[in-house]
């Protein structure tokens, strides 16, 4: 599932985030799909906001209006959005994309943006930013729009966004979620999964219990290519036949009356 | 033991979908909660969308061929046929994984009609057989993979088509 989105609707998810999400400290790390149906205008994908800030946002992942997609986070001076990191390639309309976003506990930041069946992404090295950035707490996050400014509504889709506490460890793990592998393959440090069902008010996030309001009416869409945990392989083996004439004996326990009062 | 034994139930989460044409994951809300399914598109779309499930052929499987049968419901009021195309693929020791490799067998059609105009009613296919050669002429231990797709152009049900569960027995 996923949610799609319309511009001229003003339409977004607000959530509020318990004591239990709420990162205080690097390090992060964010990922999801995208899709979007207009180009060359900035839509905001993720926006993470503490109310007790000047000007409450604290993280924003974007899409420029030059269809670049880029990860800020704001100083400590409360001033502008810093640009972490940028993807390097340019994405297009009618695509699903994937992105993973992460910023380790030694100030060092990345983004990967990678294109369903294409080659991993933007693979250049990560941004490390020695100071002017950090992680106060968060208790807002808004999905499709920047509320700080009421703007940058998303036009399209957004599905399957994941939230950790740490920052998925290797390249491995994260093209298996580029892959379609769901966010909730990777429990490790979690504290969101918001799937996107796209099918009730409020939107629910599945991991910590949070939900987020609907802002107007985005609706329920077709999601990427998107691999489920499982049991598979459970094996329905046939009981042996028992020989007719043969009385099994009960076992004690079971020479009770059934019924208890 | 053989004939009607039960060898692999599959549900929707089970699915490892086909890179391109996959069925998507959705949800049917209930009076309980939701109940999910795979979600094929009808004759409104474009392209037939699959669904792919695996496990291996287990010990208790006697050498035969199988039964498919499709649980399923669809989102709207059609009663146009729907019609489901099962094959079949075996991965045995030294097999060659890659595209290459794929090699499902021949299709099976299991085609049925909603029982009611009536979106979510469940309904339950007849079987679809399999034979062992179509198969792949599987043994006890080998690799399988069942494809489940939807042929969307068939008939004129424009429904999506929602698959619950498929249950495969021994012929």
């Amino acid at each position: 599932m996923s949610r799609e989105f319309i511009n001229a609707s003003s339409e977004g998810l607000s959530g509020t985030q318990s004591s239990g999400f709420q990162p205080s400290a690097f390090p992060v790390c964010f990922s999801g799909w995208f899709y979007f149906d207009i180009a060359d205008a900035p839509y905001t994908m993720l926006e993470m906001a503490d109310t007790g800030s000047p000007q409450n946002q604290r993280m924003q992942i974007t899409k420029t209006g030059d269809d670049n997609i880029q990860y800020f986070l704001k100083d400590n001076a409360g001033a502008t959005p810093s640009v972490i990191d940028a993807s390097t390639d340019i994405v297009v309309i009618d695509t699903w994309y994937h992105f993973v976003a992460w910023s380790d506990a030694s100030d060092s930041h990345d983004l990967r943006v990678t294109s369903v069946g294409g080659t991993y992404g933007d693979i250049s090295a990560p941004t490390t930013v020695t100071d002017g950035v950090n992680w106060p707490n968060v208790d807002r996050t808004h999905i499709g729009f920047l509320d700080t400014f009421s703007t940058n509504f998303w036009d399209g889709k957004l599905a399957e966004f994941g939230y950790w506490g740490v920052t998925i460890p290797d390249d491995g793990q994260r093209q298996s979620l580029a892959a379609g592998y769901s966010p909730d393959h990777f429990l490790n440090g979690m504290t969101g999964y918001a799937p996107l069902m796209g099918i009730s008010d409020p939107e629910p996030d599945l991991f910590n219990g949070d939900t987020y309001a609907l802002v107007n009416t985005p609706t329920k869409a077709d999601h990427p290519r998107i691999i489920r945990p499982s049991n598979r392989s459970v094996f329905f083996v046939p009981a042996a036949a028992v020989s007719p004439g043969l009385i099994l004996p009960r076992p004690p326990a079971l020479r009770q009356p059934l019924l208890h009062h | 033991m053989a004939s009607g034994d039960t060898l692999f139930v599959f549900i929707p989460k089970d699915n490892v979908p086909p890179s391109t044409g996959f069925a998507t994951l959705d949800l049917i809300t209930a009076a309980t909660g939701f109940r999910e399914v795979l979600d094929f598109i009808g004759s409104g779309g474009s392209a037939d969308e699959s669904a792919i499930f695996e496990s291996v052929w287990p010990s208790h499987y006697d050498g035969g061929g199988i039964d498919v049968v499709i649980h399923y419901s669809t989102d709207n009021v059609s009663v146009g046929a729907v019609q489901w195309e099962v094959s079949v693929e075996v991965i045995q020791d030294q097999d060659d994984q890659d595209a290459g490799g794929q090699d499902f067998g021949t299709l099976t059609d299991i085609t049925d009609t909603p029982s009611t105009a009536t979106a979510n009613i469940l309904d339950i296919t007849a079987a679809g057989v399999v034979t062992h050669a179509n198969c792949g002429s599987p043994a006890v231990g080998d690799g399988m993979r069942l494809k489940v797709t939807r042929d969307h152009d068939h008939a004129t049900n424009t429904d999506d088509a929602q698959l619950s569960k498929v249950v495969v027995t021994e012929t």
